[in-house]
């Protein structure tokens, strides 16, 4: 159950970093707050910066706030979704939507004019984005996701929940751009293998 | 009777046809195999010089001018790697350019053309590198495999040579490979009691080669940097 809570929370909150999200349902929009009160949770409670850390606690604190989760998902369920499926749909498609590179990212500018300007931090979460969409675009839950699916699911999320705090480390000045690039290359070693 | 055999460049650079018999050596997608490898090694160490190259390039272009088809893709980057000075690299993305390799068509299918009809060139190129960086052990193995099926589809025979003795017999040296497919085909034709063989080849120095061993080589134009 910790892990469906794990997928249902934090999967796919890299996309929502770059994507207008007004859409949201309103229970999408509730799992979005809790997710944004563990990673203040996990920016409060750590100690160190480095990736290893980070996913020990993304991991930890996701399973503490499952039973906040859980809730919510038994709403979904009621109303005939599948939580995983659904997460795994929405997903997917919020990345494919960011990596069509056109989304606006100020100045009048899009992903694409950074991405294709060479700055090596664009490069490098262009990179983490589209591993963690290739992983999903992997994973079939038709009709119903397999445990063993569910699971990486599960992994992946916690990981997409320590690249979120990793960028918000980053944004808050607590790593600097060097540690940000190494911590991101060494995520995507974890993604491609989860 | 004449055999037609043909060198890892035509293999490579060239469109085949379903024409008149010809033949390729195992020896000749072992050395398609092992630049394989070592592309995959250089694209990881080197990805951030690719990266700036394509970058470059298609940076002066229009979004929509930048989209285009895989195949085109990876033969505009195989192009522009050639011209940089990247040939070993560029190798790989020619490989991508002109056969279906299983993989990479459904990395393709299942994940790129998700994003867009028409793709990014950045995005495709942070695709193949992020593949072989998950299956760099298992990479060249699978192109090999799949080469050898295309081959066997447009009815290019792939006749295997005992090369144990040749491989290990030839020291190092620039033109081992040119060597060595060379003698493979030298010993098939001894092997079979063959009297004629030939060689198409893009390389003129491999054309020069092969005479050193009897070998009548065709000079063929179609090469990466065309």
């Amino acid at each position: 159950m910790a892990g469906e809570a794990a997928v249902a929370v934090a999967l796919g909150s890299l996309p929502e970093e770059y994507l207008d999200v007004k859409s949201l349902i309103e229970l999408h929009r509730r799992l979005r707050e809790v997710r944004q009160k563990i990673v203040k949770r996990m920016l409060e409670e750590l100690r160190g910066e480095t990736p290893e850390e980070i996913l020990a606690k993304a991991s930890v604190v996701l399973q503490q706030h499952a039973p906040e989760v859980e809730e919510l998902l038994e709403e979904l369920k009621r109303r005939g979704v599948d939580p995983i499926k659904a997460s795994l749909e929405a997903t997917v498609e919020g990345y494919a939507e960011v990596l069509r590179l056109d989304a606006p990212v100020g100045g009048g500018k899009t992903l694409a004019d950074l991405l294709y300007s060479g700055d090596k931090l664009v490069g490098k979460m262009h990179e983490v984005l589209m591993a963690f969409f290739m992983r999903y675009t992997e994973i079939e839950c038709e009709p119903k996701c397999a445990p063993e699916d569910a699971e990486r699911l599960a992994r992946l999320a916690t990981l997409e929940l320590a690249v979120t705090t990793l960028i918000t480390l980053f944004r808050q000045g607590k790593l600097d751009k060097e540690q940000l690039l190494t911590a991101l290359d060494r995520a995507i070693d974890e993604i491609l293998v989860a | 009777m004449t055999h037609t055999f043909l060198d890892v460049g035509v293999i490579i650079n060239c469109r085949q046809v379903n024409s008149s018999k010809k033949y390729a050596t195992s020896c000749a997608l072992r050395v398609i195999r092992d630049k394989v490898e070592k592309a995959v090694g250089l694209l990881l160490q080197k990805i951030e010089n690719v990266k700036e190259i394509v970058q470059k390039y298609y940076g002066s272009h229009r979004t929509k001018a930048r989209l285009g088809d895989p195949k085109t893709i990876a033969k505009k980057i195989a192009q522009l790697l050639y011209s940089h000075g990247y040939a070993d690299v560029a190798f790989l993305f020619q490989v991508i350019a002109q056969y279906p390799i299983r993989d990479v068509e459904d990395l393709i299918e299942r994940s790129l053309l998700r994003t867009r009809r028409r793709i990014d060139p950045m995005n495709f190129l942070t695709a193949i590198y992020l593949h072989v960086r998950k299956n760099r052990h298992t990479f060249a193995d699978k192109v090999r495999g799949d080469v050898e099926k295309s081959l066997d589809q447009l009815g290019i025979e792939v006749v295997y040579v005992d090369d144990s003795d040749i491989w290990r017999k030839l020291g190092p040296g620039p033109d081992r490979e040119d060597k060595y497919q060379i003698l493979c085909i030298e010993k098939y034709r001894r092997d079979n009691a063959l009297n004629n063989v030939t060689l198409l080849t893009t390389d003129h120095a491999l054309a020069q080669t092969a005479k050193l061993y009897n070998v009548e080589a065709h000079l063929v134009s179609c090469a990466a940097s065309a």
